[in-house]
């Protein structure tokens, strides 16, 4: 088992400590840029609120459920596993780190087969058969893209730390139980988690009824 | 006794898991069924209410040490300014009559 203790730090307790503020620092950060996007939406959706509600109408809401499903238990696996690795329980953690990688994949699955249908239905800005005629519509699926393509970027990055935080545990290659790692990695998870919270809404409901 | 904790852990996640769940199943319900107001509001309520038990549930946000407690507290009130700004200028520049130099939202150049 690797050395948990690392330079500048005198007990493990400060160490975890830095390690959590920083990972709260980086997440502020990422907050702030994804509410300049929620913004930018909010205001368009203020100017054009039925070209927004009407190509909000085009959006797969069935699969667009589906993801919302998978990434809410992929929050509590993730969860889980935190509590696992605290307790020491290195099955359970690996276990639980394993099915969070599985139902992220499975996401970003499913976001691949709307994209390939939304390029279909020719939902795509500036597109000449864009089925929306109305003023406001593409720049719905301009944040559309935006939105859920930066928000797959985060999640991938997220499942490659996860994937490499399971293989370490599995094989005992970091001290997962003294350090923060795996809250510090869970925070990142539950981060992008929660945008996705509000990204449902925004991109599949508000309007829709 | 670790068996025991262990299944308590599982327990824990899955009623926390269910909850957003049923929440989640909620808010597409009221965005079919309600309309106006209502169906715009009440599923961002819900969001909101899922967003809070990952804070609390899983982010363990209430025991927070200072610093990390006001990174989140600072990043909500940055996002809170770039809102509260940006539909300050949004909601009153409807207001300015069309000859004043400025465009109703929505209005497109005939120029």
């Amino acid at each position: 088992m690797p050395e948990a203790l690392h330079e500048p730090f005198e007990d493990i307790a400060s160490q975890r400590s830095a390690e959590q503020a920083g990972i709260w620092i980086f997440l502020a950060s990422e907050a702030v840029f994804f509410g300049g996007l929620f913004l930018g939406y909010a205001v368009y959706r203020h100017r054009y609120p039925e070209a927004f509600a009407e190509a909000l109408g085009e959006t797969n809401l069935v699969l667009g459920s589906v993801n919302t499903a998978l990434l809410l238990v992929s929050s509590a696996t993730m969860a889980l596993a935190v509590w696992a690795g605290r307790a020491g329980a290195r099955r359970l953690t690996t276990a639980a780190l394993v099915a969070t990688l599985v139902l992220g994949l499975a996401f970003l699955g499913v976001k691949g087969v709307e994209y390939a249908e939304d390029i279909r239905h020719h939902l795509v800005p500036g597109h000449p058969d864009f089925p929306v005629d109305r003023l406001g519509a593409e720049m719905f699926f301009s944040f559309y893209w935006a939105m859920t393509g930066l928000h797959g970027l985060h999640m991938a990055i997220g499942l490659g730390i996860i994937g490499w935080t399971a293989h370490a545990v599995a094989q005992e290659r970091i001290a997962w139980r003294e350090t923060a790692h795996l809250h510090v990695v869970a925070l990142y998870w539950n981060l992008v988690d929660m945008v996705w919270i509000f990204l449902f809404p925004l991109l599949y409901l508000v309007g829709r009824g | 006794m670790a068996e025991r904790s262990q299944t308590r852990m599982i327990l824990r996640a899955a009623l926390l898991c269910v909850a957003m769940l049923a929440l989640a199943a909620s808010s597409v319900a009221a965005a079919l069924l309600l309309g106006g107001w209502a169906g715009t509001l009440v599923p961002l309520g819900i969001a909101c209410a899922t967003a809070a038990i990952v804070a609390v549930g899983f982010m363990e946000v209430p025991h927070l040490d200072a610093v990390s407690a006001i990174s989140a507290a600072l990043a909500l009130a940055l996002v809170a300014v770039l809102f509260g700004l940006t539909f300050t200028d949004e909601l009153t520049r409807a207001h300015i009559p069309p000859g004043f130099g400025g465009m109703a939202p929505g209005e497109v150049s005939t120029e």
